[in-house]
C-alpha cells in the first residue's frame, strides 16, 4: 500500500487520504486533500517525504515543485474519487475524535461539538421568522392549506403577522423571496425538525446541516449564528463563518430554480420562468448572510472580533495565497470601514513618533531607543487590527495602501538612522519589525529583503574591518627590554614607535633603517651589534642592541607598521612623477640618475633606466650601479641611510616583474 | 474440421462436438441458471433466496461505482459474465481482476483494452441473476461476451493476463477470450494507472476486509 505522511502532523501512514493514527486527522477540505495527495509516494520519493515530514514538524510552509499541486488538483476532479473521499471523511468523523491540532479548514462536523449557545439567546431565530415557519406550512402546501393555516395560527400568533405571511406566500411573485429564505428541496418533516433542533440541540442541528445543499446549509448556518456565544473559541467562530461564506459561493441559481419549481408543481403555484429572478433573490440572500455575520461578530469583544476576522481571512485565503469566497471579501471591506478611524489615528501616532525619533537621533542611541520601543508597540498594535485587511488585500493581488505607506515611512526612518547617524542596530531592528508586521505587502517585503541584505553586508564588512584592525594591531605590537642593568623599553604599537620614553607616531615616521655589525678581535668573533633607527621631520632616534631576537622581531614589526606605508607612498609619488633623493642619486619611476665621480674633473650625472641598472649588497650597504659603468654607483649604508630597505624592496620586486616602471610593481 | 474426418465420415461427430463445446461456452458466459449450478447446492440455494434485481432499492451513490450501491450479480461467474459484457459508452471493452472485498461486496479493477480508462467497480454477488443495468458512463453489450477478466487478484494486472488465464479452472478457461485477441494489445499499450485511480485504489485497499494478494 502507498506510503504517505500526514498533512497535519507529518507522521507516517499508509494511503494518502486515510486517517492518521498519530493525530487522528483525516484530510477533508480541498486544500488538505490536495496536500495529502502530494504527500504520498505516488508523487514524491520516500526521501522527499521525509523532508516534508520534517517541514511539518518544524511548522514550515510546504513548498512543492511546480505542477505537483496542479496534478493533485486534477486527480481530485475524478467523480468516483470525490465520492470515495466523501465516504472516507464521513467514516473518519464518525469513528474518531477531533484531531489533536486543528487542520486549517476544519469541517463543520468537527467544529460542531464546540458550539456554545449564548445565555441570552433569542427564543426565535430568523428561521422561525420566515412565513413558512410562522404559518407552519411547507413549500408543497397549496393555497387553500396556507389560508386555513393562517386562520388557525391567527388564534395563537399575531394576526397581522399571519395575514402578511399568507399574503406573501400566496402571491407567486413575492413567494419566491420567501422560498429562497426558507429550506427549498428538503422534506416538510425535515424542515420542521430543523426548527425544533435549533432551539434544543444546536450541535445536532449543525451536524445535520452538513449534508444539505448549499442554499439550505447557508440558511441554516446563518440562522444559527445569532445563537453563538461570544465566549466560543475564535477558531470555531472562524470555522463556521468560513463555512457559510464557502457554501454561499456555491449556491447555483439553476439548482435552486429546479427545487423551487418542483415544490411549486406539487403546491399548485405557477412555476418560476427562469433563473434570473432566482439569481436576484440569491444576491439578496448573500447580503443577508453578510449582515448576519456582522451582527454576530458585533457582539464579540474587540480583541476576539479581531482574532475571528483574522482567522476567517487566513483560513479562507490560505494566508493570502488564494482568493477568498466573495462573502469574506465583502466582510473584510465592511470591517475596514469599521476600523478606519482607529487605523488613521494610530497612523498619525506612528508619524509623530517617527518625527520624534528623527529629531532625537542626533542625541545618540540612548535618546532614540525608548522612542523606538514605543514605535514598536504602536505598530504591532496597529498591525493586529489591520492584519485581516492586509491578508485579504494580498489574496486579491492588492496592497493595503495605509500599511504600505506606514511601512515605507518606517523604512525611511531606518535608512536615515543608518546613513546619517550610523545606528546600524536600530536600523536593523526597524527592518526586522517591518518584516514581522508587514509580511503581506510584497513590495515592502522585497525592499526589506534588499535592506536586510545591505545591512548584513555592512555588518559583515564592519566585522571584517574590525578583525583586520585587531589582527594588524597584534601584528605590529611588540615590546622589548634592552640593557643589562638599567633596562630601557623599545616598543612599537598603533600609538607609535617608542624608545626611552620618547614616542613618534607611526604616521609621522618619514624614514627607517636597520643593520648589524659583526665584531671580532684577531679574527675571533666577539658578538654582533644591531642598529635600528627611525626619524620624523625633526629628529632621528637610534637604538643599539645585541639581542638578535628583539632586533629581528622589532624590524619585522617596524616594516609592517611603517615600511609598507613608506613604500606605498613612494611608489604613489613616483607614479605621479615625483623624484626622490637617495644619497647622491635621484630616483624616478623609470630609473635613477647616478653620480659618477672623477678625480680631476667635476662629477658627472649619468641617467640609467631600470634595464641598465643592477643592485647588490656589500659592506653593510645597498649598492645600485649602472651595468656597464663601474664608477656610476650609488652606495647607501643600511645603518645610516634613510629608507635603504624600502628602496631595495622596491627595486628587487621590480626586477622580478620586469615592468619598465618602478611604480607598476603592485599592478599585478 | 480435418480432411481425414471428412473421408472417414466423422464430419457430423466433429460438428456435434464443436456445437456442444460452443453451447457449453455460451452457457458458461450467459446462462445464469447454469452458472449458478456450477457454484454448488448451498451457494445456489443462497443466491436463489435473494431478490432478482437490477439495482438495490437502498443503494446510495453512483450505481456500481459506489460501494453503497453495488451491482447485483449471480455469484463469481456472474461477476465475470457481467464485467465481460460491460463496455464504455464509446464501445471499449475491458480487462478486469478482483482486488478483494469489503465485507460482502467484491471490488474489481478494470482497464480498457486501449489503456485509456481505469475503473473500480463494486459488485454484490449474492443474487440469483446479474443486473441488466450498467453503471453511469457504461453500457452492456447485447450479445454475450467471452470472459476478459478474473475473479482473482492479478499482481501485474493486466500484463499477467495469460498467466491468470492459465491458472483458471479448466472449464472456465474455454470461456475466455483467445489470447491472440489480447496479447497484441499488451504488446503495443503501456498500461499506466493515472494518479486519480491510484488514489482510489489506496482508499479501496484501506477499506478491504479481505484481499487475495497477501
Amino acid at each position: 500500500m502507498t506510503r504517505a505522511i500526514c498533512f497535519n502532523c507529518g507522521a507516517k501512514k499508509f494511503g494518502a487520504f486515510t486517517q492518521c493514527a498519530a493525530c487522528k486527522a483525516t484530510p477533508s477540505s480541498q486544500e488538505q486533500l490536495e496536500t495529502s495527495m502530494a504527500l504520498c509516494e505516488h508523487m514524491h520519493s520516500s526521501q522527499q517525504l521525509g523532508i516534508f515530514a520534517e517541514d511539518i514538524h518544524q511548522h514550515r510552509k510546504l513548498v512543492f515543485r511546480p505542477g505537483v499541486l496542479d496534478q493533485a488538483r486534477e486527480a481530485l476532479k475524478d467523480p468516483q474519487l470525490v465520492a470515495m473521499l466523501g465516504l472516507v471523511v464521513k467514516n473518519a468523523n464518525r469513528d474518531s475524535p477531533r484531531p489533536s491540532s486543528s487542520p486549517p479548514r476544519p469541517s463543520p462536523a468537527q467544529a460542531a461539538s464546540h458550539i456554545k449557545v449564548r445565555r441570552d439567546a433569542p427564543v426565535t431565530t430568523d428561521l422561525h421568522k420566515t412565513a413558512f415557519a410562522i404559518l407552519d406550512v411547507t413549500t408543497r402546501d397549496n393555497r387553500r392549506r396556507i389560508v386555513e393555516q393562517a386562520e388557525e395560527r391567527s388564534l395563537s400568533v399575531d394576526h397581522e403577522l399571519c395575514a402578511k405571511a399568507r399574503s406573501e406566500l400566496t402571491n407567486p411573485r413575492n413567494r419566491l423571496s420567501l422560498e429562497v429564505t426558507w429550506l427549498p428541496g428538503i422534506s416538510p418533516k425535515r424542515a420542521s425538525a430543523y426548527c425544533t433542533l435549533i432551539r434544543h440541540d444546536l450541535d445536532k442541528y449543525m451536524s445535520a446541516a452538513e449534508n444539505e445543499a448549499p442554499l439550505v446549509k447557508s440558511n441554516l448556518i446563518a440562522a444559527a449564528l445569532e445563537l453563538f456565544d461570544a465566549d466560543m473559541d475564535a477558531d470555531d467562530w472562524a470555522s463556521w463563518i468560513y463555512q457559510l461564506a464557502s457554501e454561499s459561493d456555491q449556491i447555483d441559481a439553476e439548482d435552486v430554480l429546479r427545487l423551487v419549481n418542483e415544490d411549486r408543481a406539487v403546491a399548485g403555484f405557477p412555476l418560476v420562468s427562469g433563473p434570473e429572478l432566482v439569481e436576484e433573490e440569491v444576491s439578496n440572500r448573500r447580503r443577508y448572510y453578510k449582515d448576519a455575520i456582522k451582527n454576530a461578530i458585533d457582539r464579540l469583544p474587540t480583541k476576539r472580533m479581531i482574532d475571528v476576522m483574522t482567522d476567517v481571512v487566513e483560513t479562507a485565503t490560505l494566508s493570502g495565497e488564494e482568493a477568498a469566497p466573495l462573502l469574506i471579501d465583502e466582510l473584510i471591506d465592511s470591517y475596514e470601514l469599521g476600523v478606519r478611524s482607529f487605523l488613521e489615528r494610530e497612523a498619525d501616532n506612528v508619524e509623530k513618533l517617527i518625527g520624534s525619533i528623527r529629531s532625537s537621533a542626533s542625541n545618540g542611541v540612548r535618546a532614540v531607543t525608548p522612542l523606538i520601543d514605543k514605535l514598536d508597540r504602536v505598530i504591532r498594535n496597529w498591525d493586529r487590527v489591520a492584519q485581516p485587511i492586509q491578508v485579504s488585500m494580498k489574496s486579491r493581488g492588492l496592497e493595503h495602501d495605509q500599511s504600505r505607506r506606514m511601512a515605507l515611512d518606517v523604512r525611511g526612518l531606518g535608512v536615515d538612522l543608518f546613513n546619517e547617524h550610523q545606528m546600524l542596530d536600530q536600523a536593523e531592528r526597524l527592518t526586522n519589525l517591518l518584516r514581522d508586521v508587514f509580511a503581506e505587502l510584497p513590495e515592502v517585503v522585497n525592499r526589506l529583503e534588499e535592506d536586510s541584505v545591505a545591512i548584513s553586508n555592512i555588518q559583515r564588512d564592519r566585522e571584517k574591518a574590525q578583525k583586520q584592525a585587531n589582527d594588524w594591531v597584534q601584528e605590529i605590537s611588540f615590546e622589548g627590554q634592552i640593557g643589562l642593568v638599567f633596562k630601557d623599553t623599545l616598543r612599537i604599537s598603533p600609538n607609535g614607535v617608542e624608545w626611552k620614553g620618547s614616542r613618534v607616531a607611526l604616521e609621522n615616521v618619514t624614514g627607517i633603517g636597520w643593520g648589524a655589525t659583526r665584531n671580532s678581535v684577531n679574527g675571533i668573533p666577539t658578538g654582533t651589534d644591531y642598529f635600528i633607527f627611525w626619524c620624523d621631520q625633526h629628529n632621528v632616534t637610534r637604538v643599539q642592541l645585541n639581542r638578535e631576537t628583539v632586533y629581528s622581531t622589532f624590524i619585522d614589526k617596524l616594516w609592517k607598521a611603517v615600511g609598507v606605508r613608506l613604500l606605498t607612498e613612494m611608489l604613489g609619488g613616483l607614479r605621479e612623477g615625483k623624484r626622490y633623493r637617495f644619497g647622491n642619486a635621484i630616483l624616478d619611476d623609470f630609473g635613477m640618475e647616478l653620480t659618477k665621480s672623477h678625480l680631476f674633473s667635476a662629477d658627472e650625472k649619468i641617467k640609467a633606466t631600470w634595464a641598465e641598472l643592477q643592485i647588490w649588497n656589500a659592506n653593510g650597504s645597498l649598492h645600485v650601479g649602472k651595468t656597464n659603468d663601474k664608477k656610476a654607483v650609488l652606495e647607501l649604508p643600511y645603518q645610516g641611510a634613510n629608507n635603504a630597505h624600502v628602496l631595495e624592496a622596491a627595486i628587487r620586486t621590480k626586477f622580478k616583474t620586469g615592468n619598465p616602471r618602478l611604480s607598476s610593481i603592485f599592478d599585478d | 474440421m480435418g480432411f481425414f474426418s471428412k473421408l472417414l465420415g466423422k464430419e457430423d461427430e466433429g460438428q456435434k462436438a464443436l456445437r456442444e463445446a460452443m453451447q457449453m461456452i455460451w452457457k458458461i458466459v450467459d446462462d445464469e441458471k447454469f452458472q449458478n449450478t456450477l457454484l454448488g447446492d448451498e451457494m445456489e440455494a443462497l443466491l436463489n433466496s435473494a431478490p432478482a434485481i437490477d439495482e438495490r432499492p437502498d443503494g446510495q451513490g453512483a450505481f456500481g461505482l459506489d460501494q453503497r450501491n453495488p451491482i447485483p450479480v449471480n455469484g463469481a461467474i456472474g461477476e465475470l459474465a457481467y464485467l465481460s459484457r460491460l463496455e464504455t459508452n464509446n464501445g471499449e471493452r475491458m480487462m478486469f481482476h478482483r482486488i478483494g472485498s469489503i465485507n460482502t461486496i467484491d471490488v474489481f479493477e478494470a482497464v480498457t483494452y486501449s489503456g485509456s480508462g481505469w475503473f473500480i467497480f463494486f459488485i454484490d454477488l449474492y443474487h440469483p441473476r446479474r443486473s441488466r443495468k450498467a453503471p453511469p458512463g457504461f453500457r452492456l453489450a447485447n450479445e454475450p461476451r467471452q470472459f476478459s477478466g478474473f475473479h482473482n487478484f492479478c499482481r501485474n494486472f493486466p500484463y499477467d493476463f495469460a498467466d491468470a488465464k492459465q491458472a483458471s479452472p479448466e472449464m472456465l478457461r474455454m470461456a475466455y477470450i483467445p489470447l491472440g485477441n489480447v496479447m497484441p494489445q499488451m504488446e503495443k499499450t503501456a498500461f499506466t494507472r493515472p494518479m486519480s485511480h491510484k488514489a482510489k485504489l489506496d482508499i479501496v485497499i484501506s477499506n478491504l476486509s479481505s484481499r487475495t494478494d497477501t
